[in-house]
């Protein structure tokens, strides 16, 4: 194997699971998720020489897959973003781990507006800085912070209604 | 700091070093607690967020990178390939007679791709392992369970149509290919079948045909008997 292929494959092996994860959240179909790994992973093969520090691989490959989606869309002309019950579903019978509060707060996730829930997905979910993120969305940083903010507040607020968490948070 | 910023920047990022967030943090229970819930809440958006990954999504992955390089290599070779076709159009042309029955049976495709491949049969560089091999089987509903020597080729090809995998196992006496075929192909099953370079043999499974193809001097029964053994459909 030459040395490209085992950087790539070390690649792959570290961040799989993170971008479909991030793919998810933005398409919310698991089909088309991992289309767009997939995709992600061909294009970062393609310009993997252009990548130089390993601390970077994770900003850029995020880079490489919000790309991707955009193309995606430029193609096709579906809203994924119009969320049904369906797909929140499909999705919990996969999960048979998940708590009924989780599956609460992954509804509650999956309504957040795109703007609030991707920095959101990008700090709890693959541990990236403010600044990380204000790079990687093209924002300043205050602006991220705010959204990051008003994602939690939202939630909190959700949560707090709901009879279900409520109960267990403050009871 | 007000109370609205100190929020602001705690919710934003509940585990921030920032000094004035820390320091309003020391000086107040409330806030302490404040801090825990959202910790709490960091962790349960961490597991919902994290939903389940295909288990196999990595390998798959590698896979269609290694197959994105072979595409590759084989249009850089694209020259070779119309060659390759000329030689064997020329050659079974000459020696049709040989060929029983031609063309509308195994044994004259299987010999066309085998020239078609010509140049895989001289590369003992590439390795694929049984994991690919097997993700390229499952399409036809096969698995390999295990397999005792290297496999040097697998890829799709077509018998007049029917997508079939093309495959290439290393053995002591030389490269001996396989074609596997689902069973609705159509073709004419034949015999055993040679021409001046190869010989052949069919095989039929209860759910494809095999055809094995190697050198006329390399023997096929060891590879046939493996395959017996250790390719199995579902049913």
């Amino acid at each position: 194997m030459s040395n490209k292929q085992i950087r790539y494959e070390a690649l792959v092996r570290a961040f799989h699971a993170d971008l479909f994860r991030y793919a998810f959240w933005l398409c919310h179909q698991r089909t088309v998720a991992e289309d767009l790994v997939q995709e992600t992973f061909l294009r970062a093969w393609k310009s993997l020489d252009s990548l130089q520090e390993a601390a970077a691989a994770k900003g850029w490959l995020i880079t490489i897959l919000r790309r991707e989606n955009a193309r995606r869309f430029e193609r096709k002309q579906f809203d994924y973003q119009d969320v049904d019950q369906d797909w929140l579903e499909d999705e919990h019978s996969e999960g048979p781990e998940q708590t009924a509060e989780n599956q609460q707060l992954h509804q509650y996730i999956a309504r957040l507006a795109e703007e609030y829930r991707e920095p959101l997905v990008l700090q709890v979910l693959l541990g990236m800085t403010g600044d990380e993120i204000a790079q990687t969305l093209e924002l300043n940083l205050n602006t991220v912070n705010t959204r990051l903010f008003r994602a939690r507040q939202q939630l909190r607020e959700l949560l707090l209604q709901s009879p279900a968490t409520g109960a267990s948070q403050h009871g | 700091m007000d109370e609205l910023e100190f929020r602001r920047r705690l919710l934003s990022n509940p585990t921030t070093n920032d000094e004035a967030v820390v320091q309003q943090l020391a000086a107040d229970p409330d806030k302490q607690r404040l801090q825990h819930e959202l910790l709490i809440l960091d962790q349960q958006i961490k597991a919902s967020l994290a939903v389940p990954v295909p288990a196999d999504l990595a390998d798959r992955l590698l896979l269609s990178q290694g197959l994105l390089q072979h595409k590759k290599i084989r249009q850089r070779r694209w020259w070779l390939g119309m060659a390759a076709s000329l030689v064997l159009v020329a050659g079974l042309v000459q020696q049709r007679d040989h060929l029983y029955p031609w063309p509308d049976d195994i044994a004259g495709h299987a010999l066309a791709h085998v020239y078609h491949e010509a140049k895989q049969l001289d590369d003992n560089n590439s390795l694929i392992d049984l994991t690919s091999v097997n993700l390229l089987l499952a399409d036809l509903g096969g698995e390999l369970r295990s397999w005792p020597g290297t496999i040097r080729y697998a890829s799709f090809c077509h018998f007049q149509g029917t997508r079939s995998l093309h495959l290439i196992f290393n053995t002591a006496q030389g490269p001996v290919t396989v074609f596997v075929l689902p069973k609705n192909h159509g073709l004419q099953p034949g015999g055993d079948f040679y021409d001046a370079q190869f010989h052949g043999h069919n095989m039929q499974l209860a759910k494809a045909d095999l055809v094995l193809v190697a050198g006329k001097n390399q023997s096929l029964s060891g590879v046939a008997t493996t395959l017996q053994q250790q390719l199995q459909f579902q049913i």
